[in-house]
């Protein structure tokens, strides 16, 4: 009944923090005559219990299936899924017979999504949303994949019944001058870290969905360009495995400085101690 | 067919098979009998109707409660037997369950119950139904807890069963009888293997011969004929050599009475002598005594309520498991006390020799006050003769030839009943026959006693054995003739009502010879026949002994024309070459084992991985494919992009045939193994596009 059985977890490419997730279980019957019965598929990882979360009557020979389940984690960083477990008590269901399919895998959980922090305009950039000159971009330069937070005004309805999902438009950028913002992660490891971590994703997702080219640093890394979702996937990954930063100079700062510097200022996310230079004007964001 | 009603079908067949097996065992009251039935009938009603139950679920509480106290009533107040009564109570409780609505758990406890029914069954029957209702059991109840199975799985994922038609099918079936034919191997398997220490728990249980007062120390006349009525199976004998028994009359002597006192025979003397042991056999006969030829006779003898061993004239040896075995003065084989189950033991008897032992008694001459005109009838019938065997010969004649052999109006009440028999109703059955020739012979001064046991016996092709009945209880005659010994009379005409061997006969003959393989091989199986099976098994060289209805391979290589074994040789091989070439084309036909796209897309990017590591480029923990593809290939997209591209296409497209792709991500990893690739900083290996697959 187990023996042979292939089992593949397909999990999404991104996954946020507090958000359910749908993780597609696929199980197909190789074998070229025998017929399995009576399947079910459990699994689990470290950040949700293992449980029993489909079963299949009858797999014919070939036949694939596939079911999904959804899932939630709560925390950002490196999660791992455990290997699926594909049980039976066929044929009389007296005995439990499990097979342990060996698909365990890692996945990224970006931070969480929170309310967006109240800024200055000039985090914003000079045309920024609520001004009185600002607006959208008016040339559309693409759709692409519907996300959290997007603005339901900007779906493209047509595609998006075409393609099943929902799809969003994306306007070619208008602000030429991109906003430096910096995290500083000075901080001590706790719920505040994790707060600001949450702040600084929310803010930059805010900023770049509204069209604002931003660059992003921290005391170890630096982002000169951030424009599409695509770009803040590296910058999500990077805040979703960050912890706190132990030493007292980092080339990240130097170059969101230098960067700051030339723009006339930025925002600092501020989780430790640190304060901005005084020389910058920032608009500071605490949490 | 819809999955409910197969599933309903299936539990109510099982619950059948173990109401069927306690109803054939004949001890379990009819009443209760009767309740279980009734509510089966109902519980298929209430199915009908839904699922309609008859009992509330609080009344079905205290229902089993009753019956649980009614139960221990009938053990410990009415001292009742607890076998039965705890049948009784099975039956009770599997009333209770049928009537009451049934859920997930209600169904197995009805298995359960129905299960323990042909456990008791089992243990309260030795007849050959039992085999029938047992094989039917071991194939539907695996059928029946699969479908439980199943449905109580879609139940608890949240499916409706009802939409998985689909599921009975013919796969489901082959699947079915895979299993039933696993555990027909191990049921087998652990019947021959498991060791017996001799007679079952329930052994007395057997006891449901009929009790046989012709067969005792006594006999009333008339008594035999009440025997004969009745058409049961008395006992089964297999003779090792068929041939020599061939147009002979076949006495199975039994037991031998000596005193007549006008209406019953008696034994004159109650003496009894163990016979001398060597071994597991008795010794009847001592050797000087006895004459060639000996025929081996294998009796499986019924209960008869009777301590008496049957034989073929003369019994010279008796071997079997008896306890101990004792001989009367009349010569009358008998055990301590009478066996209430089927026995069987060995019997060697002399064809040709007679007892010999002069008449110790005046026993054998004497009798009672009778009728004058009986002696006048055998003075006048043998005055012209002085031989005494010429004169028993002639008597014996007579009654044969001038009275009328009846089962119906026997003179037992009236008069004296020989005098009736021979001079008024001239009809009457073997033991009038027999009474009146020892009467007539004594009267003459010939030594006589009447000899009760069986004659003839239906011959079983099938089984190769004499089928003996009830019906073929017969008396007969020993006359003491000097110079010759204990000579065998039978003056009892042919009896017109015994079987003929019809197309019916004949299935009966079948059906029989089924049954004394049961009670052979599967009642009687002991650890004596373990120990010959295991010893034989041992023994390869015995096995060409081993004989079939009297077959053995031996005598079938003596058939085999000598030279043929070249010829022989061939057509084996040429059949095990006919067999190995179908099975080769059956393995071709199923292809090579295929395991998909997906997964000879993996194996590829692990060995990918593993390339691309020894050459300081990895992939990190939790970075994704694409990922590990962009950092590797920061300035655009390279080999590493196309060949995750075409991973991630194999992996999770669903295409039936990727062969293609493989094929391309082969050579995409044969040249990723040529190239070098600068570990300082990464960057996408040059891959020459020259393959033809590579676009």
């Amino acid at each position: 009944v187990l023996r042979g059985i292939q089992v593949y977890r397909r999990v999404p490419g991104e996954i946020t923090a507090r958000v359910p997730f749908a993780v597609v279980i696929e199980i197909r019957n190789p074998h070229q005559r025998k017929v399995s019965y009576s399947l079910g598929i459990s699994d689990g990882g470290d950040f949700f219990p293992r449980r029993t979360l489909g079963y299949v009557a009858s797999l014919a020979p070939g036949e694939s299936r596939s079911f999904h389940y959804l899932v939630c984690t709560e925390k950002r960083g490196v999660h791992r899924f455990g290997p699926i477990h594909l049980i039976t008590r066929f044929p009389f269901g007296l005995f439990e017979k499990a097979r342990i399919v060996p698909a365990e895998e890692n996945v990224i959980v970006y931070p969480g999504i929170t309310e967006t922090p109240k800024l200055p305009d000039l985090a914003w950039g000079k045309n920024h949303p609520g001004s009185r000159k600002w607006r959208w971009g008016e040339e559309i330069s693409g759709l692409r994949a519907a996300v959290p937070e997007d603005d339901h005004r900007f779906i493209h309805w047509r595609t998006s019944a075409r393609m099943g999902q929902l799809m969003v438009k994306e306007f070619v950028e208008e602000l030429e001058h991109p906003r430096p913002v910096f995290f500083d992660h000075r901080g001590e490891e706790g719920e505040t870290f994790e707060q600001a971590v949450e702040l600084t994703a929310t803010l930059l997702r805010a900023l770049v969905r509204r069209g604002v080219i931003v660059t992003f640093g921290t005391w170890d890394e630096y982002f000169p360009r951030i424009a599409t979702i695509d770009d803040m996937k590296s910058v999500l990954r990077h805040l979703a495995l960050i912890s706190p930063f132990r030493e007292s100079h980092g080339a990240g700062f130097e170059r969101w400085q230098k960067e700051a510097a030339r723009l006339g200022g930025g925002v600092f996310v501020q989780a430790g101690l640190f304060s901005p230079p005084p020389t910058l004007t920032c608009a500071v964001v605490r949490v | 067919m819809s999955f409910h009603f197969v599933f309903l079908l299936s539990s109510y067949l099982l619950v059948f098979l173990g109401l069927v097996g306690l109803s054939f065992t004949e001890d379990i009251s009819s009443p209760h009998l009767l309740i279980a039935w009734a509510s089966f009938g109902l519980g298929l009603l209430g199915e009908r109707r839904g699922g309609k139950a008859f009992l509330p679920g609080i009344m079905a509480n205290l229902a089993m409660l009753v019956v649980f106290a009614l139960t221990l009533f009938s053990i410990l107040v009415l001292q009742a037997l607890p076998v039965q009564e705890l049948v009784h109570f099975l039956l009770a409780l599997q009333a209770v369950k049928l009537l009451s609505s049934k859920s997930g758990r209600d169904w197995l406890q009805l298995y359960l119950l129905s299960f323990f029914s042909l456990i008791a069954a089992s243990a309260l029957s030795v007849e050959l139904f039992f085999a029938v209702v047992f094989v039917c059991y071991l194939v539907s109840a695996p059928w029946t807890l699969m479908l439980f199975h199943l449905k109580q799985a879609l139940v608890t994922a949240g499916k409706d069963p009802e939409r998985e038609a689909h599921l009975v099918s013919p796969t489901l079936l082959r699947l079915v009888a895979g299993i039933d034919a696993v555990l027909f191997s191990l049921t087998l398997v652990f019947f021959v293997t498991f060791p017996r220490f001799g007679a079952g728990f329930f052994g007395k249980s057997w006891a449901s011969g009929v009790a046989l007062t012709g067969f005792s120390d006594r006999l009333a006349l008339g008594e035999v004929a009440e025997i004969q009525k009745n058409n049961a199976v008395a006992m089964r004998v297999a003779v090792d050599q068929p041939d020599l028994l061939g147009g002979r009359e076949l006495y199975w002597r039994g037991v031998a009475l000596d005193l007549f006192d006008g209406r019953r025979w008696l034994k004159s003397s109650s003496d009894l002598a163990p016979l001398k042991r060597i071994g597991d056999t008795y010794v009847v006969s001592e050797r000087e005594e006895v004459a060639a030829p000996f025929i081996r006779q294998k009796i499986f003898l019924e209960p008869t309520g009777s301590a008496a061993l049957f034989a073929l004239d003369r019994p010279v040896a008796i071997s079997g498991r008896l306890y101990n075995l004792f001989r009367d003065p009349l010569g009358n084989l008998r055990t301590p006390y009478p066996f209430p189950f089927q026995i069987s033991y060995e019997a060697v008897s002399s064809l040709r020799s007679s007892f010999r032992n002069e008449p110790s008694t005046r026993s054998f001459l004497q009798l009672p006050k009778i009728d004058p005109r009986i002696a006048e009838l055998s003075q006048r019938l043998t005055e012209e003769n002085t031989d005494a065997l010429t004169k028993a010969q002639i008597l014996e004649q007579y009654l044969r030839r001038n009275y009328r052999y009846s089962l119906q109006g026997l003179p037992a009440s009236e008069g004296d009943p020989l005098a009736v028999f021979l001079f008024d109703l001239r009809q009457g059955n073997c033991e009038y026959f027999a009474s009146a020739l020892a009467v007539m012979l004594r009267g003459l001064g010939i030594p006589t006693r009447v000899v009760n046991g069986y004659r003839g016996g239906e011959w079983n092709p099938y089984g190769q054995y004499y089928l003996i009945r009830h019906a073929n209880a017969h008396s007969w005659v020993e006359a003491y003739i000097a110079g010759r010994g204990w000579v065998t009379l039978d003056p009892t005409p042919p009896n017109p009502s015994l079987a003929r061997v019809d197309f019916f006969g004949s299935v009966n003959h079948l059906v029989d010879f089924l049954r004394m393989r049961w009670y052979r091989y599967v009642i009687n199986f002991s650890l004596g026949d373990q120990y010959q099976l295991f010893t034989t098994l041992r023994h390869p060289n015995t096995w060409f002994d081993l004989r079939f209805r009297g077959l053995s391979l031996d005598d079938l290589r003596q058939w085999t024309p000598s030279g043929s074994g070249p010829w022989v040789a061939a057509g084996l091989l040429f059949a095990g070459l006919a067999l190995g070439w179908n099975v080769l084309k059956r393995m071709a036909w199923r292809g090579p084992r295929s395991h998909g796209a997906a997964s000879q897309a993996a194996e590829r990017y692990r060995l990918f991985l593993a390339i691309l590591k020894r050459k300081k480029l990895t992939k990190r923990a939790g970075e994704t494919p694409d990922e590990f593809s962009q950092r590797a290939e920061p300035a655009g997209r390279g080999p590493i992009g196309e060949f995750t591209s075409l991973y991630q296409e194999a992996r999770f497209s669903g295409h039936s045939d990727f062969s293609a792709g493989l094929e391309k991500m082969d050579w995409i990893l044969t040249e990723l193994r040529k190239t070098k690739i600068q570990t300082s900083r990464p960057s996408a290996p040059h891959v020459s596009r020259n393959h033809p697959a590579a676009g």
